[in-house]
């Protein structure tokens, strides 16, 4: 909402846990950058078609659709948006098929507010 | 010469005993011939003699006849004399040579007589003879004629008898000699004979029963019954032999309780039990082992892998204990898939293995509950996982003070909280890591690899730790080491927990030395140690299992690295095993295969 800020991006965090989109709220917040937040992986494809964002910050595990399986749907509508990847359990074959959807980052939980921020400033410039 | 000595022994020791008893009575029998021959000769001589003698005797004789003819000349000569006195001149001339000649004769006479009664009538005659030249008296020639004639008969009738009676003598001796000594000799042949049959006798009886022995007859006794040295040799050999039999029948009814003991436990074993000889050939097996065959529905002959196996444990000539339950094998018995641990130990003859004794464990049940665990474990971790993640988040937003400032207190508790919570993770992380690794989720990226490199990557890693504590790092890795097919980062992660646990217990200003070089069995081994306290021997294998500790060890760390190490070992095929040294500090042996199995299956 606040658009005055020139550094501020809207982002989009999709994960399950409240507590954790709660942590990664604040932690982007300070940084000036507008965040939402979806639950699901469908609510996360339907935001997505109704606004545009500068990142979606993706959890892998969910329990209707995989992170990978959105991200997969997010390529075939043909947006290039910047997409950080988060699992508990990245394993090497998720992390491939991460990266060949153009994937940003993966990032591996436990995450520390510090690499979440480096990964979305990284993101967000390449992004731009 | 001195070589010769052993040949000759041999020969010796070659003869038999009969040819040498023989050939000990030889001389014997040598000496007996030449004093046959000697006495036969000496009797020869005799014999001589006495006809020598009786020759002389015979000559008296003569002697007497022709004195009396000379006597009768005599008698007749003075009847002459008588009846023509005038003519005395010519017959004393006449009469003078009678009397020489009877003089010589009687000379003679004395000379040859021997015997005292013929010396005593020559004595007479010599009397009447010089009474007689002095009176030339014809009575006087009349006895003179008396004598002669007793001696003739004297000297005759002795002569005649004892003649024959020598005669009769030599020939009869002659045979009895040559008889005797004949006689002699056989008796002597015989009774050699007898003898050394009588010592070889019981020496046979000795080798008949040595070789009963020989073939397991330990009841065979010698007959007894004599006394002397060979008595006591049967004696004591009946003795031994009775003695052997009582051992036997001990040791027979320990072996046959032992084979029973055998056969009840085999037979009581509810797993496959194989006992393979030093072909490949079942020697053995228990019922569990051929219901097992008829289950897996291999007639007979077992299946290639146990082979397999069989051939690892020979070839690596060491026992083969599976290390966890990522070695099982499966098969589908009714429908159900059930899994077995093979076991082999290796059954040594002579210092050299001989067969293979292979145990089948069935773990089914157990791998059934590890799975369960290993589930329970990864959802359970992930559970815990994904909230403390945010927990942990949280702590570090509000340690960043990016939301406000903290107290000093406040500070203190999220600081602690944060700690807490990252080691938390940290023990999920490797609960995780292990699960994957148990459950073979794991995936390894085997690379050809030389230790050197591996270990000096896990070296670099520690360096500051080392240096902290003083400690310095020896490295024993010769340059010709072959490579090993590993998994780089896994073994690399393997290196560093077994350095970073040296430099953790290992006291300062000490060496830390690792040492690799090529094991039996085409395989790699590669030793950490350290001079610290060591591992106690209870412990050695227990450090390996999850969350142990040593007692009076501390708590840091997640009490998880050396069972994610054994779990990353026994993913590349090897072993890693905490051994005992010698003197103090620990040691840690990784055994690698210089190639992993799939790799050596597909060559």
């Amino acid at each position: 909402m606040s658009e005055e800020n020139e550094n501020d991006a809207r982002i989009l965090v999709v994960d399950d846990e409240s507590s954790l989109r709660l942590a990664f709220r604040y932690t982007l917040r300070g940084r000036g950058h507008r965040v939402d937040e979806c639950a699901t992986g469908q609510a996360a494809l339907e935001q997505l078609a109704r606004h545009d964002y500068d990142l979606v910050i993706l959890d892998q595990q969910m329990p209707d659709l995989k992170g990978t399986e959105v991200l997969q749907r997010i390529r075939e509508r043909g947006l290039e948006t910047p997409v950080i990847m988060v699992s508990a359990f990245g394993s090497s074959r998720v992390v491939d098929a991460a990266r060949k959807l153009d994937c940003a980052a993966f990032l591996h939980k436990p995450v520390t507010p510090q690499e979440l921020r480096s990964a979305v400033s990284t993101a967000i410039q390449s992004g731009a | 010469m001195s070589r010769s000595v052993p040949n000759m022994s041999a020969r010796m020791r070659l003869t038999p005993l009969r040819t040498r008893l023989f050939f000990g009575f030889v001389p014997l029998i040598l000496i007996l011939a030449v004093f046959a021959i000697f006495s036969h000769v000496l009797f020869q001589r005799f014999s001589d003699e006495v006809a020598r003698h009786m020759e002389q005797n015979e000559r008296v004789d003569v002697l007497a006849d022709r004195m009396e003819l000379e006597l009768a000349r005599l008698r007749s000569d003075l009847r002459q004399s008588e009846i023509q006195r005038d003519g005395r001149s010519d017959r004393a001339v006449s009469l003078d040579q009678r009397l020489a000649e009877f003089s010589r004769l009687l000379q003679q006479l004395k000379n040859r007589a021997t015997q005292p009664e013929e010396r005593e009538m020559v004595g007479q005659l010599a009397n009447q003879f010089e009474r007689f030249q002095r009176t030339i008296n014809l009575a006087d020639v009349a006895d003179m004629d008396r004598l002669v004639e007793q001696i003739g008969i004297h000297s005759q009738q002795p002569l005649n008898a004892e003649g024959d009676w020598f005669q009769m003598l030599r020939g009869n001796t002659r045979i009895a000699l040559l008889v005797g000594g004949f006689l002699a000799l056989v008796i002597m042949a015989f009774a050699a004979w007898l003898m050394v049959k009588s010592i070889l006798r019981p020496i046979n009886a000795v080798t008949e029963a040595a070789e009963a022995y020989a073939l397991g007859r330990l009841d065979h006794r010698v007959m007894e019954g004599q006394g002397g040295e060979l008595g006591k040799l049967t004696s004591s050999l009946n003795r031994m032999a009775a003695q052997l039999d009582d051992f036997r029948r001990g040791q027979d009814e320990k072996i046959v309780r032992l084979h029973q003991f055998t056969e009840t436990t085999l037979g009581a074993f509810p797993d496959p039990i194989f006992i393979f000889n030093n072909d490949g050939k079942i020697e053995l097996k228990n019922p569990a082992a051929e219901l097992w065959l008829e289950q897996i529905g291999s007639a007979g002959a077992v299946p290639d892998v146990i082979q397999k196996i069989r051939l690892r444990a020979l070839r690596e000539g060491e026992n083969l204990v599976p290390q966890g339950l990522s070695e099982v094998l499966s098969w589908r018995i009714r429908g159900r898939r059930k899994v077995f641990l093979p076991r082999a130990l290796l059954i040594r003859r002579d210092r050299s293995a001989g067969g293979v004794a292979l145990v089948l464990h069935d773990v089914t049940r157990f791998q059934l509950m590890d799975e369960v665990k290993n589930d329970l474990i990864g959802t359970v971790s992930h559970e815990i996982k994904t909230p403390l993640t945010s927990v942990s988040m949280t702590l570090h937003l509000l340690e960043e003070e990016s939301l406000g400032k903290l107290t000093g207190e406040q500070r203190e508790l999220v600081v602690t909280a944060l700690q807490d919570t990252e080691r938390l993770l940290a023990v999920i992380h490797d609960l995780l890591d292990l699960s994957r690794l148990e459950a073979g989720r794991a995936p390894l990226e085997f690379q050809e690899t030389h230790l050197r490199e591996l270990v000096d990557t896990a070296a670099e890693a520690i360096v500051q730790q080392l240096a902290e504590r003083n400690q310095s790092l020896h490295l024993a890795i010769p340059d010709d080491l072959p490579t090993c097919h590993v998994d780089v980062g896994r073994m690399t992660h393997v290196v560093r927990n077994l350095l970073e646990n040296a430099n953790k217990y290992a006291p300062p200003h000490s060496t830390i030395e690792v040492e690799a070089r090529v094991a039996s069995g085409n395989r790699l081994r590669l030793a950490v140690r350290d001079e610290g306290p060591g591992v106690p021997e209870e412990f050695r294998e227990r450090i390996f299992d999850k969350f142990f500790r040593i007692p009076g060890n501390g708590t840091s760390g997640t009490g998880l690295g050396l069972s994610i190490c054994r779990e990353i070992v026994m993913a590349h095929g090897g072993r890693l095993e905490s051994c005992h040294r010698s003197g103090n500090g620990a040691e840690f042996l990784v055994t690698l295969p210089r190639q992993s199995d799939e790799r050596r299956e597909r060559e």
